[in-house]
């Protein structure tokens, strides 16, 4: 049959219907569909990978002080402009605080990619070395135990997440209690502890990362014991730097005292300890120093005057440009500095360091009882490197060397995120707040559920009194 | 032929010869002549039927206008001059032998062809709301944007400044308020039936023949899924007078920024900074305040008087078979920030041919080429918060760094920048090479059928480049080592249309179907590259290896697709009664999987009074309609894989090196749907006195449900939101507009068009939460805006001040038992004793209760001037200076007034606080200020050289005018412009400013010249 010339439209029309459906699929191009992934072991790195990334966001351990050493004696914000830090120094937040929800919302961020790699790597089968696929599953069961056990110390009761969310109905989850969550962490750490090699490229976790961290968990809850085993399995395998100061120099950056530091390389992934710790537009370093922290005076006036330790707290530095001295009007840590030419700064941060195992260890044994060699060695190694008189097991009964045990803890571990746990955790932080002159409640042990996260999901109650 | 510019004594000599000659004739034939011109350009009319009432004798004038006639005086008594397009002129002979005859222009709203989707329609015929401004509406005054043509010309349209007035910047427009809270606002635009074009910044404003905006159900749900937010149709220039037109348009001019904010000089502001210190008892830093003197005027050095220019060549012409018109455009703005402008320049053809009887080819073509020079977005904000005791660069001519110009102030004092290094050193630019092309032809395959397929393509190309030298003091905490990146982009977006119509028409019947398919993809793919660490800063970002630190380059990848069928229906009985239906099936690329397709229908019906008997024996009443419409519209604009879940890589150092790793960024909706408004939308059309005056009114409701939200989810599942259909919101109007030819002389003129237009916004619903709350916060200090249900959407969310608390009062018992006097007075507004964030609540509106236009155009003989007013009222705008230059902590420059008004024991004021160095920045209804306005936007003098001096050139016009823009506004806000969206288009966070770029007062002259 001859096609007539007014049949070919309509014969247009019926063959373009037929291929719609095709036309509108999506298959994206530059992101990937989470079933087409984990099909080997590159890919399955690349998740754990992405775990570790979470880290350096700044609302991770990118600002970790924000959450830990402000809201303690230690450090105060070097100016007064910015509220939300403000507040969280002087126990003005409430559950609007910005700073509060960043360190809620990454760390789930953080645990939904473990999540997605501890289960996506659990049904591997045939495609990866069983050993790599151990060590995959304890680096991803490691980062999740810390990022529940920083939640549960600062929230509470929290919700517990355990699986990657997918869909939609997933995502309105209720609170655990503590003690659940407590369950989980010690569960991925031991098992982390049990699958972790001894060495592994910097940055990334070892078997002394997940046992330092698992006795740091026990000490949080009393389990004197288990923390002096799991500690004990650490000490000797790493060690001191001889003197305070080395421990602060880039040479020693990833060096034998650190057991797990949140990695930072200028350029790559610029670190902005040096310029936040540095007073505001000082002209000490190479960039316009940006002194969001400073240090409380009657903290830097506790050292000894020897102690080196308070060296690295200055109120004077002399200027980058060689035009002389900037004097400060509060003093500073210079535990990070460096000279950020350019705002490229690759000052690491401790997340877990030697001289912390030591003193872990020393607290535990006298916890355990008092007059322990082992505890008294731990502690004057720290006092010896600091250049400070040692403690004589005659000088103290457990109670005094139990304080004694706290404070050096401050001295040595100051701005490295420890102080406000410490405060918590042996009960003394409602005390200490008050003696700075601030008002503090009971409520403080724990910060308010973000009221976002309250407003979005109605399961969630709030902490006492907030 | 006789010529009207001989002598009077000639002609007088002619006439005596011929009288002599026919005086012997028994009948009395006499000879009148004369010239036809237009009243309102004074252009000679061509073929205008010039006839004798009586006895019908015609003729038709020359090209110039000229006729000549032969008449009998005993019953030749009455002379019509008619064309189309112009009323007819009719007048009583009496002996009168030369004429000069000036057809005023047929009030044309009426008689207009109005461009709907895909086809024509005469306005008298619509059903539906549609607004229409014309190229002749506007020809005379020059305008830079395609945005600018519409703003204050059509009720129902609002213009959004989204980047400030500087050259280039985001405009967006606003039909019928907002309906979406994350589909977007813009309307769609459609270039010469191209639907979907995204960048309307290349279009050159001097090609644009008309925008109709259609704003009902009834026009837009031909556009189906994309309806919602109103459909802007612009039509580029053709060529319809059958002759060879070439036009030439030149202005130039200079613009100047039309405010500067009132600083402190370096003298006040070294006492500034003394008098805070003295607050906290310490001594003054500066021992002589005085001899600062002056200091440097921060504004003054980054403000400039700014050049702008414009060439534009047309040529066309038009016979039986082809059409064409070929124009070239040259545009050259710059910015009143040193740093900033924007050169244009546009090539444009477009070509029909008729190929036989039955089939026409024709093509549209536009190329543009933009080179837009952008201001650091940081310069401004230095410039006011700087030091007036520091200067751009130190005696040797090099900038002053961070660190040096932080020393104009003690330790605290943070530089964000050197404002003129900023301006002035660094390159930041866009360029961008934008074709919008198509084909089409038509068949008509039986009489009244017609077959159309149009096939075209949006291309753009867009290159943007930066470059910071080294050691330019930049705006964050860096100074810079020198970074240069890159980002280039592809943009494409092809479509094919095919449609089928078929036309009707008996002697009460009337009726007209299409029917089409479309299809339509788009992709978009983009790479950029950084590197930092510069040997020199020769390189620029021209060789980015050389950089010492390389940046991780980035590349994205998106497509997406529609597909759309669609039919519409017209019918009218007796041209009384008329009816219309539209339904669109759409399927997008972007919805769920389940939910890709979506049916939007519309009906609208109309009734045409002024057809029936009772009103046609009204004469004051020329025309009068009313309509009614209904339909559901849809919206799509959400990014590609919006449905998808999604794994996305991010980076870690390890092992002292970078490492890639997969995460999960977003969570899967297959549920994913369209958003649909449905709107109701009754209008009424009236024309008095013959037309001239026409009055139009519309009342529309609208309710958008099934909102594509970008809806909160609870952070702990890792995630922070989804896309998902959740929350309803309405929109509530009433449109007027008025068009009087309020003076029709013969010599004076004077055409009026004012509209109105009233919006209500409401959040009716908003899934499983009552509110969103989001945060404009800039540099951490809150300042929030709220969807709640029940209100309009993004109204202000913050403390409701309540004065300033004074010396004596009791502030130890009060729920700010911290503050001094002096600060301020924060209302408890939950009355638990304390403020919080518990305590916040609504304090005001970005809503304006109403906009308007006012457009005048007076004529005298020659001379014409248009005045054009728009005006705001009754939105309230969040200046965020308060955070900085009216912040009187001792750390940046601040306003005079936020220094002399500040509060002191002595100066017990509630509406200033205290100065001093502890004092913190809290968001308060005592920021929020009145942002109505009124603005004589335009007003434009010229003046026609008349024909008689043209007559020896081979010109056809030669019109010359004086413009000035933005003349003055009448407003009590105190930032640099009430026209301010710092967030630009998100509707969460309306009426924002933080020293956004100023608006410039221009000053241009042109001329224009036709052949």
């Amino acid at each position: 049959m001859k096609l007539k010339i007014w049949q070919l439209p309509i014969l247009f029309f019926v063959l373009s219907i037929t291929s719609c459906m095709k036309f509108l699929e999506e298959k994206p191009d530059a992101f990937i569909d989470p079933d087409q992934f984990y099909k080997d072991e590159q890919q399955a790195n690349s998740g754990v990978v992405g775990i570790y990334a979470t880290l350096s966001d700044f609302n991770a351990y990118g600002s970790f002080y924000n959450m830990s050493d402000l809201p303690s004696d230690l450090m105060e914000p070097g100016y007064q402009g910015n509220q939300s830090t403000t507040s969280m120094d002087s126990y003005t937040f409430d559950s609007n605080n910005d700073i509060i929800a960043a360190y809620w919302r990454v760390h789930y961020m953080g645990i939904n990619r473990a999540n997605l790699a501890i289960n996506k790597i659990n049904l591997m089968e045939g495609n990866i070395n069983p050993a790599i696929k151990n060590q995959l599953l304890a680096e991803a069961r490691f980062l999740r135990g810390l990022f529940y056990f920083n939640m549960v110390r600062w929230f509470g009761k929290i919700p517990l997440s355990l699986n990657y969310v997918s869909s939609l109905d997933e995502v309105n989850l209720p609170q655990s209690d503590a003690a659940t969550v407590y369950e989980t962490i010690i569960g991925d750490l031991t098992f982390a502890g049990e699958h972790l090699p001894e060495s592994m490229p910097a940055g990334r976790a070892t078997v002394y990362a997940a046992k330092t961290l698992l006795g740091k968990v026990y000490l949080t809850l009393g389990r004197w014991e288990p923390a002096v085993d799991q500690l004990e399995s650490v000490i000797g395998k790493h060690s001191l730097f001889s003197s305070y100061g080395d421990v602060w120099t880039n040479a020693n950056k990833n060096g034998k005292e650190f057991i797990f530091c949140v990695q930072y390389k200028a350029g790559i992934i610029n670190s902005s300890y040096s310029v936040n710790f540095a007073p505001r537009s000082s002209g000490i370093q190479a960039v316009q120093s940006y002194g969001e922290m400073a240090v409380e005076t009657g903290f830097y006036n506790s050292f000894a005057g020897n102690d080196a330790r308070k060296q690295l707290i200055r109120t004077s530095y002399p200027k980058y440009d060689g035009s002389g001295t900037a004097n400060f009007n509060k003093p500073y840590s210079f535990k990070y500095f460096d000279l950020a030419e350019g705002g490229l700064s690759g000052v690491n941060y401790p997340v877990l360091r030697y001289a912390d195992v030591l003193l872990m260890y020393a607290e535990a044994k006298n916890e355990i009882q008092y007059g322990s060699v082992e505890a008294f060695d731990a502690i004057n190694k720290i006092r010896d490197r600091a250049n400070v008189n040692l403690y004589d097991v005659q000088n103290f009964d457990q109670q005094s060397f139990r304080q004694a045990v706290w404070q050096e803890r401050a001295w040595e571990l100051a701005f490295e995120g420890h102080r406000w746990f410490d405060l918590v955790r042996t009960g003394q932080l409602v005390q200490t707040i008050s003696q700075t002159g601030k008002q503090i409640f009971e409520r403080n042990k724990v910060f308010p559920i973000p009221q976002r996260e309250m407003d979005v999901n109605k399961l969630l109650k709030q902490n006492d009194s907030y | 032929m006789f010529n009207v510019f001989f002598s009077p004594k000639i002609r007088t000599l002619a006439g005596m010869l011929l009288f002599s000659c026919i005086a012997a004739l028994p009948v009395a034939a006499q000879q009148i002549q004369g010239q036809v011109l237009s009243a309102s350009t004074q252009l000679p009319l061509q073929s205008a039927t010039v006839r004798i009432k009586e006895t019908g004798k015609t003729t038709l004038t020359d090209e110039k206008g000229y006729f000549t006639l032969t008449i009998q005086a005993a019953t030749d008594k009455v002379i019509e001059v008619s064309m189309v397009g112009y009323q007819v002129f009719i007048d009583s002979i009496n002996n009168k032998k030369d004429w000069i005859i000036r057809l005023s222009e047929e009030i044309q709203q009426m008689a207009d062809v109005v461009v709907i989707g895909y086809g024509t329609r005469k306005k008298t015929d619509l059903t539906g709301a549609v607004s229409s401004v014309s190229g002749r509406q506007i020809a005379e005054t020059p305008v830079t944007s395609m945005e600018q043509f519409l703003q204050g010309r059509a009720a129902g349209v609002q213009i959004v400044n989204a980047s400030g007035a500087k050259p280039g910047g985001d405009i967006a427009v606003r039909i019928r308020g907002i309906n979406s809270i994350n589909g977007g606002s813009n309307p769609l635009y459609v270039i010469d039936g191209f639907p979907g074009v995204g960048d309307l910044s290349t279009i050159n404003p001097g090609d644009i023949e008309s925008i109709d905006i259609l704003k009902d159900a009834s026009a837009t749900a031909i556009y189906g899924s994309r309806g919602a937010n109103g459909v802007v149709i612009i039509t580029t220039k053709r060529n319809a007078a059958k002759r060879f037109r070439a036009e030439l348009n030149s202005y130039a001019g200079q613009q100047t920024a039309s405010r500067k904010i009132d600083m402190l000089d370096a003298t006040e502001f070294a006492q500034f900074v003394n008098d805070v210190r003295a607050t906290d008892g310490l001594t003054p830093i500066f021992d002589n305040p005085a001899a600062f003197g002056k200091g440097t005027d921060w504004q003054q050095e980054i403000f400039r008087p700014a050049n702008i220019t414009n060439h534009q060549l047309s040529i066309s012409n038009s016979n039986d078979k082809t059409q064409y018109n070929l124009s070239m455009n040259y545009f050259n703005q710059e910015g009143v920030v040193i740093g900033s402008g924007l050169q244009r320049g546009n090539l444009r053809l477009y070509l029909e041919n008729k190929a036989t009887d039955k089939l026409k080819f024709g093509v549209n073509f536009n190329l543009s080429e933009t080179f837009h020079d952008q201001d650091d977005p940081g310069a401004l904000t230095a410039a006011l918060t700087i030091s007036p005791i520091a200067s751009p660069k130190d005696k040797y001519g090099n900038w002053l760094t961070n660190n040096e110009l932080a020393s104009f102030y003690g330790a605290s004092f943070y530089s964000k920048g050197n404002p003129v290094a900023l301006a002035e050193s660094v390159t930041n630019q866009f360029k961008k090479t934008h074709a919008i092309s198509s084909v089409y032809g038509e068949y008509e395959i039986i009489p009244n059928l017609k077959f159309r397929t149009m096939a075209g393509a949006d291309i753009s190309y867009g290159r943007y480049e930066y470059y910071q030298p080294k050691g330019t003091p930049g705006n964050g905490y860096v100074d810079n080592l020198g970074t240069a990146s890159i980002s280039t982009s592809r943009y494409l977006s092809w479509l094919n249309e095919n449609t089928l119509s078929y036309s009707l028409q008996s002697d009460l019947h009337e009726g007209d179907v299409v029917a089409g398919i479309t299809f339509q993809e788009t992709y978009f793919n983009n790479v950029s590259a950084t590197a930092k660490g510069f040997v020199d800063d020769h390189f620029k970002f021209n060789n980015l290896g050389l950089g010492q630190i390389q940046e991780p380059s980035a590349s994205t990848s998106d497509k997406a697709s529609l597909n759309s069928y669609f039919l519409r229906l017209n019918y009218q009985y007796d041209r009384k009664y008329l009816f219309t239906f539209t339904g669109r099936v759409d399927g997008s690329s972007r919805f769920g999987a389940d939910n890709k397709y979506g049916f939007f229908p519309s009906a609208s019906v109309a009734y045409r009074l002024s057809e029936e008997n009772f009103i046609q024996n009204i004469p004051a009443i020329s025309d009068l309609k009313l309509r009614v419409s209904y339909g559901i519209t849809g919206n799509q604009e959400i990014g590609s894989y919006s449905s998808l879940a999604k794994l996305n890589g991010v980076y870690a150092v390890l092992g002292d090196e970078r490492q890639v790793g997969i995460v999960p960024t977003s969570i899967a909706n297959r549920n994913l749907r369209w958003e649909r408004t449905g709107q109701f939308n009754a209008g009424i059309d009236a024309g008095f006195f013959n037309n001239r005056v026409l009055f139009t009114a519309d009342y529309y409701y609208k309710k958008t449900t099934d909102l594509l939200l970008n809806a909160q989810i609870p952070y702990s599942s890792g995630y922070t939101s989804a896309i998902t259909n959740a929350g309803a919101i309405s929109n509530e109007g009433l449109e007027l507009a008025v068009n009087a030819q309020a003076i029709q002389g013969k010599n004076f003129r004077w055409t009026t068009n004012f509209n109105i237009s009233f919006n209500r916004n409401k959040v009716l619903d908003l899934g499983e939460n009552n509110e969103i709350i989001t945060n404009g916060y800039l540099f951490y200090f809150g300042s929030y805006s709220v969807a709640r249900v029940g209100h309009p959407i993004g109204m202000f969310y913050s403390y409701q001040n309540a004065g300033i608390w004074q010396e004596g009062d009791d502030i130890k018992n009060s729920a700010q038992p911290g503050a001094r006097p002096g600060d301020q007075k924060i209302v408890d507004v939950n009355n638990d004793g304390m403020i919080n964030a518990n305590d916040r609540t609504i304090i005001g509106n970005p809503h304006p209760d109403f906009i308007a236009g006012f457009s005048n155009d007076f004529s005298y003989k020659n001379f014409d001037l248009n005045i054009l007013i728009t005006g705001s009222y009754g939105n309230k705008i969040l200046n965020e200076a308060y955070i900085d230059y009216k912040f009187p902590n001792g750390t940046t420059n601040i306003t005079r007034d936020t220094y002399r008004n500040a509060w002191t024991p002595g100066n017990p004021t509630n509406t200033h606080t205290r100065m001093g160095a502890d004092i913190a920045p809290l968001t308060s209804s005592m920021y929020l200020e009145d942002g109505s306005f009124l603005r004589i936007k335009n007003v434009t003098f010229g003046y026609n050289l008349p024909a008689k001096l043209l007559e020896k050139t081979k010109l056809n016009r030669l019109r010359v005018y004086a413009t000035v823009q933005n003349l003055w506004t009448f407003t009590k806000y105190t930032g640099y412009d009430p026209e301010v969206n710092l967030f630009g288009l998100n509707p969460l966070l309306l009426g924002y400013d933080y020293s956004f770029y100023p608006q410039a007062r221009t000053f241009l002259m042109g001329v224009s010249v036709s052949f």
